[in-house]
């Protein structure tokens, strides 16, 4: 894509109010769109027409450390990032979250990661968001460690102690099912059950992450759990002889609960763990 | 468009494509790639899921323009806007003639702005609130999104004084705990059951 083209298209797009000329923003676009693989001029102009070119152009000017621009991205969108973080955190502890990165943005030029795919307001959301659900982690993990007794990733010990070890080893297997089936169903079809069971969104707000209708949505998730039950049936056959329901009704279920965080998030379940069943 | 290698499961984050992902921009290969490596990280999945949020109560904007995800839409609206206007108009039609008359809202028109979601939920006797469905169950106002066949971990809230140390915590859930003592709310990973 010609040097010309590019800044056409720029000039249509952006608003020339810094010292960055148009020219050296072009530069910095096709540099931009080279490092993402368009090195041929249709998948470079691809690219070009995908980017929030003002908010790079905002950026672009900030990590110049241009007075103006630096003034411009604080009077828009500081004070949104403040009160994002108080999704997160309490007031306190949001604004020294929000704080830290803001001054990230400006001394260690976290800034250049903006590459304009996303609307600067979401990128800067999608910072802080980051930052917040990692302070929050790390102040649980300040929690003493006597104002949670007795309690693991919410399983109570006392009822952890009901399980016969006949029976924990078959939930044991159907855990190990679970795992299995979970992991053999496609990306998107396992993320969706992620996010409705384990993050909790409401079919709006899945409708509005995953860009499908909510009907679309619900149609997929009904299919996707008839799938995984389907899998596990199969699984549950080929293993023990037994049906799912037998082997979950051999277990006196009503008081284990299988964790589907852990068992969906791929993250690696302590082999000696029990499981409360419901 | 090749995608940054930073998006495989064992790397960092690359928080710029999540946010073109929760926009709707990226083309399918990328699209797909994220979706791989948000389905193995739970970090990564925990800030969508806030965007999520975020863009679905309007806190972040939805952005203009958004290639079609295959697969999960229908590409054509041209064609089958038409025939579902008419399957609703019909649909419409019978379920005017069909539904008993003792149902409250019968015959108030929908408020402007209100969902078809809110208005099912408010004629089952649920509650919506900050976006999250509830529904009396054996005394308690259950989320929606509790499901405990499949289950995720479970923390148990009893009192005055554990509710407001877990609030002071996760402010967030705040206004579930105002439909009242017995509630259960599924938040960012964990259900959160409240007793009094």
């Amino acid at each position: 894509m010609p040097t010309a083209e590019a800044a056409a298209t720029i000039a249509r797009n952006v608003r020339i109010r810094f010292e960055v000329s148009i020219e050296e923003f072009a530069a910095r676009v096709r540099e931009l769109g080279r490092a993402h693989g368009g090195a041929s001029n249709p998948s470079l102009r691809d690219h070009i027409g995908r980017l929030s070119l003002d908010d790079l152009y905002l950026a672009t000017a900030c990590t110049r450390s241009e007075e103006r621009a630096w003034h411009e991205l604080a009077t828009t969108h500081f004070d949104f990032m403040r009160e994002f973080a108080r999704r997160f955190l309490p007031p306190p502890a949001a604004r020294d979250v929000a704080d830290e990165v803001i001054a990230d943005l400006w001394e260690r030029g976290r800034l250049r990661q903006y590459e304009g795919r996303s609307l600067l307001r979401t990128w800067l959301g999608t910072v802080v968001a980051h930052a917040a659900l990692n302070s929050r982690k790390a102040m649980s993990r300040l929690v003493p460690l006597d104002s949670e007794p007795a309690r693991t990733h919410g399983v109570d010990a006392t009822q952890l102690e009901c399980i016969e070890p006949a029976n924990e080893q078959a939930a044991i297997l159907l855990r190990e099912m679970f795992t299995e089936a979970a992991r053999g169903l496609p990306p998107e079809s396992r993320l969706l059950l992620q996010l409705y069971y384990e993050q909790g969104l409401t079919l709006d707000q899945l409708s509005v992450t995953l860009h499908a209708s909510s009907a679309a949505v619900s149609r997929r998730l009904k299919r996707t759990r008839e799938e995984l039950r389907a899998a596990i049936e199969t699984l549950s056959r080929r293993q023990t002889g037994a049906s799912a329901e037998a082997l979950r009704d051999g277990l006196d279920l009503g008081r284990i609960e299988l964790d589907l965080r852990k068992l969906l998030g791929g993250e690696s379940v302590p082999t000696g763990g029990r499981y409360e069943v419901v | 468009m090749k995608l940054s290698n930073q998006m495989m499961p064992d790397q960092p984050h690359d928080l710029d494509l999540l946010a073109a992902f929760a926009e709707g921009r990226l083309d399918e290969p990328d699209r797909q790639r994220v979706i791989t490596h948000v389905a193995e990280c739970v970090e990564c999945r925990r800030t969508l899921a806030h965007l999520g949020r975020a863009i679905a109560d309007g806190s972040l904007p939805r952005a203009a323009k958004r290639p079609a995800a295959p697969g999960i839409q229908w590409s054509n609206a041209r064609v089958w806007l038409p025939i579902a206007a008419s399957v609703l108009v019909g649909t419409f039609a019978w379920f005017q003639l069909a539904t008993s008359p003792d149902v409250s809202t019968e015959g108030e028109p929908p408020a402007a702005g209100v969902s078809e979601e809110e208005l099912l939920t408010k004629r089952s006797g649920g509650r919506i609130v900050a976006g999250k469905t509830f529904r009396m169950t054996s005394g308690e106002w259950v989320d929606a999104a509790f499901d405990p066949s499949l289950g995720v971990p479970t923390v148990v809230i009893r009192g005055a004084d554990e509710r407001s140390a877990l609030l002071a915590r996760i402010p967030e859930l705040t206004p579930f705990t105002e439909l009242g003592d017995r509630v259960v709310v599924v938040w960012d990973g964990t259900v959160y059951r409240f007793e009094p």
